[in-house]
């Protein structure tokens, strides 16, 4: 069993977070470990069930991804300081939410709903440049290389960024019959691997400042 | 279709970081001219400070000679006039006595007159005119110059600390003219109108060529302070033509 570097960049992150985990602060960052924790075993129920059992496993990607989606979507919101962009976001959430519930409870069909990709993704990406504003528009000596929570953001925009056309593309793609989909999922796997990358990089600099 | 969609990914995907690229370093130049604006802010603070010391100083100085050259000799020569009513005759000694009144209510006068400066100086709101005729008054009683104080237009309230480092400034004039200008009129003008507050203080002193003469600690001063105001400064003198100082103050900078 080969294991993709997408899961190995993953495993090293939570170790990390278990590593680190009681110089984190309570919060974000300590959810952020458990997180992974989940993010982790159902990365690697779906590389068993995918190669042995053959077994349908988009359903439980269709409640993964969206919570993966959703998860840093509020992790994003404890660290926006604008209330309105707090409301905002908690909307997001919580339609999000109750749309991945319903459509999970009265769709027929078994497969993995893209959907939740362009959602999840845009989603992601407005917040994230809503953080990013928000440091912008300090009036105080911010910078941003030292804050654990921009390199999240820098991970989340560059994973998401690069999703973008791959993530509204995928119905396209998947009747493309040729291998494409092997260079998207080798893109996304490096993409996987710069996220957990910069989530690493954050949780170390979180814990060494606290 | 898939091929145009992997390099629209790649492509995004190096906007994307060039994005980042950019944030940081324009985030690291915000910072930096944040950084210089707050050290500008400290160093008008520091200015204010220095101004606040130095007005103090000035006052105290003023006080105490004030205190040791005339309260101190009136209070000296009503007891004089009292120590020597013993000695004499009834009728010289109502003299003495009522001398002695008139020296001491010229005392209380003055007692007065120092703690209206002071509280004048001290209060939250300056009164810039008011500080500036004591002052005037200050100098005309030391009998040296004659001193000419003439106030037009509808005088305007000053806020703090604007008005104390005007006043400041005119402090720092008169003494100037004090020190060094051998002058035996002085005149202080201020002047109201809609758009600014003018102050002009003239002599009619040994003046100096504005081109030749080294800036001292007390110009250079000037000209700190009213860049500190916003206000602009024209000294115009020539040699045995006296000086001409004048301080204009935008009202745009003082709300």
């Amino acid at each position: 069993l080969n294991i993709p570097p997408y899961l190995i960049s993953e495993m090293v992150c939570l170790l990390i977070g278990i590593w680190r985990y009681k110089n984190l602060p309570a919060g974000p960052f300590r959810k952020l470990v458990w997180f992974l924790a989940c993010i982790v075993c159902v990365e690697w129920y779906g590389l068993v069930a995918g190669r042995w059992f053959s077994g349908a496993i988009g359903m439980v990607f269709n409640f993964s991804v969206p919570l993966e989606y959703i998860f840093f979507v509020w992790f994003i919101t404890r660290h926006i300081s604008s209330p309105i962009g707090r409301r905002f976001c908690h909307f997001y959430l919580l339609a999000f939410l109750g749309f991945m519930l319903l459509n999970n409870l009265f769709s027929k069909e078994t497969g993995f709903h893209g959907i939740y990709m362009k959602i999840g993704i845009l989603g992601v990406l407005f917040f994230c440049c809503f953080y990013f504003a928000e440091i912008l528009r300090k009036e105080e000596v911010v910078n941003p290389l030292l804050s654990p929570v921009f390199w999240v953001c820098c991970g989340l925009f560059i994973f998401n960024i690069g999703e973008f056309v791959y993530g509204f593309g995928i119905a396209k793609l998947a009747s493309d019959p040729k291998a494409w989909v092997a260079i998207f999922k080798a893109l996304n796997s490096n993409l996987n691997v710069v996220l957990y990358s910069c989530i690493s990089v954050a949780m170390i600099m979180v814990s060494w400042r606290k | 279709m898939a091929e145009m969609i992997l390099y629209l990914s790649l492509a995004l995907l190096l906007l994307g970081a060039m994005v980042l690229f950019f944030f940081v370093m324009y985030r690291i130049r915000l910072n930096r001219s944040i950084k210089e604006r707050k050290e500008l802010e400290l160093r008008s603070i520091q200015t204010l400070l220095q101004t606040k010391i130095e007005i103090r100083e000035q006052t105290l100085k003023d006080v105490s000679l004030e205190i040791h050259d005339n309260i101190a000799q009136v209070l000296s020569l009503a007891k004089l006039h009292l120590s020597s009513a013993q000695a004499v005759d009834t009728n010289q000694v109502n003299t003495r006595v009522s001398s002695a009144k008139d020296l001491l209510a010229h005392a209380i006068q003055d007692l007065r007159d120092l703690s209206k400066q002071l509280t004048a100086e001290q209060s939250a709101y300056f009164d810039l005119v008011k500080s500036s005729e004591l002052l005037v008054d200050q100098v005309r009683k030391a009998g040296a110059h004659h001193v000419a104080f003439t106030v037009s237009g509808l005088p305007v309230e000053i806020p703090y600390p604007k008005g104390i480092i005007l006043y400041r400034i005119i402090q720092e004039l008169l003494q100037n003219i004090l020190k060094h200008a051998d002058a035996s009129s002085i005149e202080v003008a201020m002047g109201f109108d809609d758009t600014s507050v003018n102050v002009l203080i003239a002599d009619n002193g040994k003046g100096f060529n504005v081109n030749q003469v080294f800036e001292g600690i007390g110009l250079k001063n000037i000209r700190e302070r009213s860049a500190l105001l916003g206000a602009s400064v024209e000294i115009s003198s020539l040699p045995e033509k006296g000086t001409k100082t004048l301080v204009i103050l935008s009202l745009n900078e003082v709300k």
